[in-house]
Parts: structure tokens; C-alpha cells; sequence
């Protein structure tokens, strides 16, 4: 009787783990990659975060998010994916492939990110407080 | 007498109905599947070779083969019997002479039928495989699809030139380790780039060559399909020719039943008193002399 139970046990793991390997969890290297972009983004402008804290965390983040570039680029499958994330993915390779770029143009992830969506110190300093 | 008749008759209905009945016909029936689509192209045309010899279609051309060499070979042996006899056994040589040069031109038709459908099966095959292949091959002809496609090489490009950068910038401080993925992924690359050497050296994977020029799966279909109908066309001219072979054999027939026909005549023309006993004329001396 407990060999049966073991059997089974065996059985449903096994099953289990076939259904999850084929479901709707399969990774997908291009929302891996902007997740993880976005967490790093936050917390370079977190404010509640102090200082030494938040590039520690930024340096770790932005490590994962090199893998997680070319994890990205290398896939086979983004050659056929056409989906609007991988067009807008394509369409600005220092945005999309953030980490990379900014150690090639050796500028910080922040400093490129900012230029990237049009933030700039001349741009803030130029704006102005009103109503839309 | 009677035989020579029927040769004649026999020779001029295999002059006119060479093709054998479609139901006895056996088949070959390759189909045009991924898994042909994926081999090398040089290895392409052996492959459907080799299914073709496995199919119920070369064994009966292999069996009408063997028939042809065998008639042949006593289509010369006639020959040269019926050049060194004399009287009725000439007579009988040259009609077995016949015989086996209806059977000759029979058994040639029949293997042309074979074969002709060997190459239109080809000829379809190899045009199946030309259109799924430039199906599949296509960019879609969508302009957002080409940029892209374009885009996306683009990055590719710019990744493959900047990571060596990339890779020395970030590992430049003692504190930062490569990532297991970076370790792992060099390893594996390492070894499939060894594969891929050896894939490409290897012989069954040499690109196809025409006229000595290294040509794409795409272009060696194409020259296959040029093969083919250049095949079909002389087929064409084949049966020309088996049909002239044919119409030759019912004029011998005939000439032979002619002459035949002749010679028993005048041997009967003879036993009855020959030409006198035919020409009314002779006859006229007993009718104009007094009784």
C-alpha cells in the first residue's frame, strides 16, 4: 500500500510538472527583460532609498539585466515574434537594451534612460509650472 | 496463313495501343514532407532515389528491364537465323522474327509508360518542394515586418560588435563575476560552434553544384525540375520512335502475309492448270468450233 502511495505521488509530480513546463508560465525573454529593466528604473529613483543602498541594488540589477539582454537577443524565437512588444523593443536599442548600451556608451543607466524619454537638465530647467 | 493474319493485326493494334491499363500499373507515391524539406540539398536527390527504388514502381521497371535485354537477345539470334535459311522454315523464322519484334516494341511501351511516370511523379515532387520552400522562405512582403526584420538585425549587429566592450567594462572591478548564464553560455557556444564546423565539413552537407558553381536548395530544385522536364521531352521522342518501330513491324507483317499469300496462289494457280484455266479466252476454241 505505501509503495502505491509512492507510486502515485511519483506520478502526479511528474504530471504536475509536465503541465507546468507546457502552460502559460513558459518564459518570455522579452517581458523578463522589460520587468526587469522597470525594477531597476525604479529603484534608481526611489528616493526613499539612501544612497550606498540604492547603487548596491542598482549594480545587481543592472548585472541580471545584462543576462537578461542578451538572453533576449540570442533567442531564436524573437526572430519570429512579431508582437508590438518586440516592435517596440526593436525600434530603440539604447532603451530597450539599456544595460548594455550604457556601459558602451559609458554613461549611467539613469543619465541614459533620462535622454533616452526626453528628460534633460536643459529641458527641466526651460520647463515651466502651469495647467494642461 | 491464319498466323500471318493476326500478326498483322496484333502489330498494328500495339503500334496504336501502346500505354498498358492504369489499374495494373503499380505506383510511386513520394510526398512532399518537412522532413524532406529539411535535408541538405545534395543529399535531396538521393533521398528520393532511394524511396524510389524501395516502391512498387522501380520493381516492375527493373522486371520490364529484364524482359527487354532477354528479347533483345533473341531479337539477334532470329536475325541471324532467318539471313542463313531457306523456304517454309524462312517463312517461319521470319514470322517468329516478327513476333518477337511486336513483343520487342510491346515490352519497350510498357516500360516507357513505367517511366514516364516515374518523371511526372518527380517532375510534381520536386515542384512541391520548390513551392513550399519559397513559401516558407518569404518575408510576407509586410513593410513593418521588413523593418523589423531590419531593426532587429540591426541590434544584432551592434550587440555582436559591443559585448567584448560590454564584457571588459563590467568585469573590470575584482568584486564582479561573470553570471552562470554568461559562464554557461560561452561553454555551450564554444561547443556548438565545433558542431556547426563539423556539420558544415561534413560531405552530405556540401551545397550542390551546377555547372561548378555552388548553388541554394531553391536554385538546385529548380535545375532539378528543368532535369525532369528535359527527361519528359525525350520521353516524348521515345515513343516516336517506339511508334515507328511498330508501324514497321505490321508493314513486315504484312508484306510477309502478302508474299505468302502469293506464292500459295500461284502454287494453286498451278495445280489448276495455271493461267489457262483462268483466262476465259483459252476457252473460246470449244465454243466457235462446229459441234
Amino acid at each position: 500500500m505505501p509503495r502505491t502511495t509512492t507510486l502515485l505521488a511519483a506520478l502526479t509530480l511528474a504530471v504536475s510538472a509536465c503541465l507546468t513546463a507546457g502552460g502559460p508560465a513558459a518564459a518570455d525573454p522579452l517581458e523578463n527583460m522589460e520587468r526587469e529593466r522597470a525594477r531597476l528604473i525604479a529603484t534608481l529613483l526611489d528616493p526613499d532609498k539612501e544612497a550606498n543602498g540604492r547603487l548596491a541594488e542598482a549594480q545587481v540589477a543592472r548585472r541580471r539585466l545584462v543576462d537578461l539582454e542578451r538572453i533576449a537577443l540570442r533567442d531564436p524565437k524573437t526572430a519570429a515574434d512579431t508582437r508590438p512588444i518586440a516592435r517596440r523593443a526593436f525600434a530603440d536599442y539604447d532603451l530597450t537594451f539599456l544595460a548594455h548600451a550604457s556601459i558602451e556608451r559609458d554613461m549611467a543607466v539613469l543619465d541614459l534612460w533620462l535622454d533616452r524619454v526626453g528628460v534633460s537638465t536643459a529641458r527641466i530647467m526651460g520647463a515651466r509650472v502651469g495647467r494642461r | 496463313m491464319r498466323a500471318h493474319r493476326t500478326l498483322v493485326a496484333a502489330a498494328v493494334v500495339a503500334g496504336l495501343a501502346l500505354p498498358a491499363r492504369a489499374d495494373e500499373m503499380p505506383s510511386w507515391a513520394p510526398v512532399a514532407s518537412e522532413q524532406l524539406i529539411r535535408l541538405p540539398a545534395g543529399y535531396l536527390e538521393k533521398a528520393i532515389e532511394r524511396d524510389f527504388r524501395d516502391s512498387s514502381l522501380a520493381g516492375a521497371l527493373r522486371d520490364k528491364t529484364d524482359a527487354i535485354a532477354g528479347t533483345a537477345a533473341s531479337l539477334a539470334d532470329l536475325q541471324a537465323a532467318v539471313e542463313s535459311a531457306r523456304g517454309p522454315a524462312r517463312d517461319e523464322l521470319r514470322h517468329q522474327f516478327l513476333v518477337a519484334k511486336q513483343d520487342y516494341v510491346g515490352l519497350m511501351g510498357a516500360r516507357q509508360d513505367l517511366e514516364r511516370r516515374r518523371v511526372t511523379t518527380r517532375l510534381r515532387l520536386y515542384k512541391q518542394l520548390l513551392a513550399r520552400i519559397e513559401r516558407t522562405g518569404e518575408s510576407g512582403g509586410d513593410p513593418a515586418l521588413v523593418a523589423l526584420a531590419e531593426q532587429r538585425m540591426a541590434a544584432m549587429r551592434r550587440f555582436a560588435g559591443a559585448a567584448d566592450t560590454v564584457d571588459m567594462k563590467l568585469f573590470a572591478s575584482a568584486t564582479t563575476e561573470e553570471s552562470r548564464y554568461g559562464r554557461e553560455y560561452r561553454r555551450h557556444a564554444a561547443a556548438i560552434e565545433d558542431l556547426v564546423r563539423a556539420i558544415d565539413a561534413h560531405p552530405m552537407n556540401t551545397a550542390p553544384e551546377i555547372d561548378g558553381r555552388m548553388v541554394g536548395k531553391p536554385e538546385y530544385l529548380a535545375h532539378l525540375v528543368a532535369e525532369a522536364e528535359t527527361e519528359m521531352a525525350l520521353l516524348d521522342q521515345k515513343d516516336l520512335v517506339l511508334a515507328y518501330m511498330a508501324k514497321l513491324v505490321a508493314l513486315d507483317a504484312m508484306a510477309l502475309a502478302d508474299e505468302v499469300d502469293g506464292r500459295t496462289a500461284e502454287a494453286t494457280g498451278r495445280a489448276d492448270g495455271g493461267a489457262e484455266v483462268r483466262d476465259v479466252t483459252a476457252a473460246v476454241d470449244f465454243f466457235t468450233a462446229p459441234n
